[in-house]
């Protein structure tokens, strides 16, 4: 019975742990309505996209974007504006930059805060 | 006449587990990070003892055909399914529905952890930037997802461990 207790606090604990893990170092989604810019560099130019947003993930801003047309396959930007990077297809993929830092997260994940700039640029593998 | 008897057996015993675990797999796949496979993986370890590494590898070959080949995920499968085996095989004797529960509880609250592994390491188009960033991240960004596999591993550990030992009792097939 004791052995019993010790393993359920041990696994409440990990779940606790984690919790909080994710409650401090998790993305933080902002509610409100944010200002946001969204850059398409391709190989060729690059456009520019200023969204006035309530959306909380980069992808919902995304698609109330005027002309910014994009697919999606398992979660990762495929098709921008027609211009196709599948890694598979092309050995080319749309790196995602978050205020000029590495994006860690997908468009679905990626939140959005007030005055961030988002570029998508097509690079080769 | 007694081996090859035997031999067929096993194939089939192979065979079954191969199918049982990929049923369950695709019949769940709509419910996020609620699966069945740590659950035949873990029982049929118990009962099938290293037949089960035979099936794990055939397992991750049919997940390629159904899914479509990612490196990430891929090579996660190749350690994680056999690091539960070993871990079911280390706790063996501890056969109980409570003990096995914690195991599988356990081991979906670490998934992510386990599968972060190779963001450390592997450079692709979905991880450019690998490195212990890249997999902190990759594993903070799951744990929703983690969570909801450990309990739900525990609980369905909980309730069906009692009736399918039962089942695999009685179908002798076990190497019991």
């Amino acid at each position: 019975m004791k052995k019993k207790i010790i393993a359920i606090c041990a696994i409440v604990l990990t779940i606790a742990l984690m919790a909080g893990v994710y409650l401090i170092f998790g993305q933080k989604l902002q509610k409100g309505v944010k200002q946001i810019t969204v850059e398409v560099v391709y190989q060729d130019g690059s456009e520019e996209y200023k969204i006035k947003t309530k959306a909380e993930t980069l992808e919902t801003a995304m698609k109330e974007a005027d002309g910014l047309k994009f697919e999606t396959k398992d979660g990762m930007v495929m098709v921008i504006n027609g211009v196709r990077a599948d890694y598979n297809l092309d050995g080319a993929y749309w790196a995602i930059y978050v205020n000029d830092g590495y994006g860690n997260y997908g468009i679905s994940e990626q939140p959005v805060t007030d005055g961030d700039c988002f570029r998508f640029e097509y690079t080769k593998a | 006449m007694m081996k090859s008897g035997s031999k067929a057996k096993d194939v089939a015993i192979v065979g079954l587990m191969i199918a049982v675990i990929e049923a369950a797999k695709l019949a769940l796949a709509q419910l996020p990070n609620i699966e069945l496979t740590s659950f035949f993986i873990i029982i049929f370890t118990l009962y099938f003892g290293k037949k089960i590494f035979i099936a794990i590898p055939a397992f991750i070959l049919i997940e390629i055909m159904i899914f479509g080949f990612n490196l990430m995920w891929v090579l996660a499968y190749v350690y994680v399914w056999p690091i539960l085996f070993l871990l079911t095989l280390l706790f063996s004797k501890f056969k109980s529905a409570f003990a096995m529960s914690i195991l599988s509880g356990f081991f979906g609250l670490g998934f992510g952890f386990l599968c972060s592994f190779p963001y450390l390491f592997i450079s692709t188009s979905q991880n450019p930037d690998a490195g212990l960033a890249s997999a902190i991240t990759y594993w903070i960004a799951g744990i929703p997802f983690d969570l909801i596999h450990g309990i739900s591993n525990f609980i369905i550990m909980l309730v069906l461990f009692a009736p399918v030992s039962r089942i695999l009792e009685k179908s002798g097939l076990s190497k019991e």
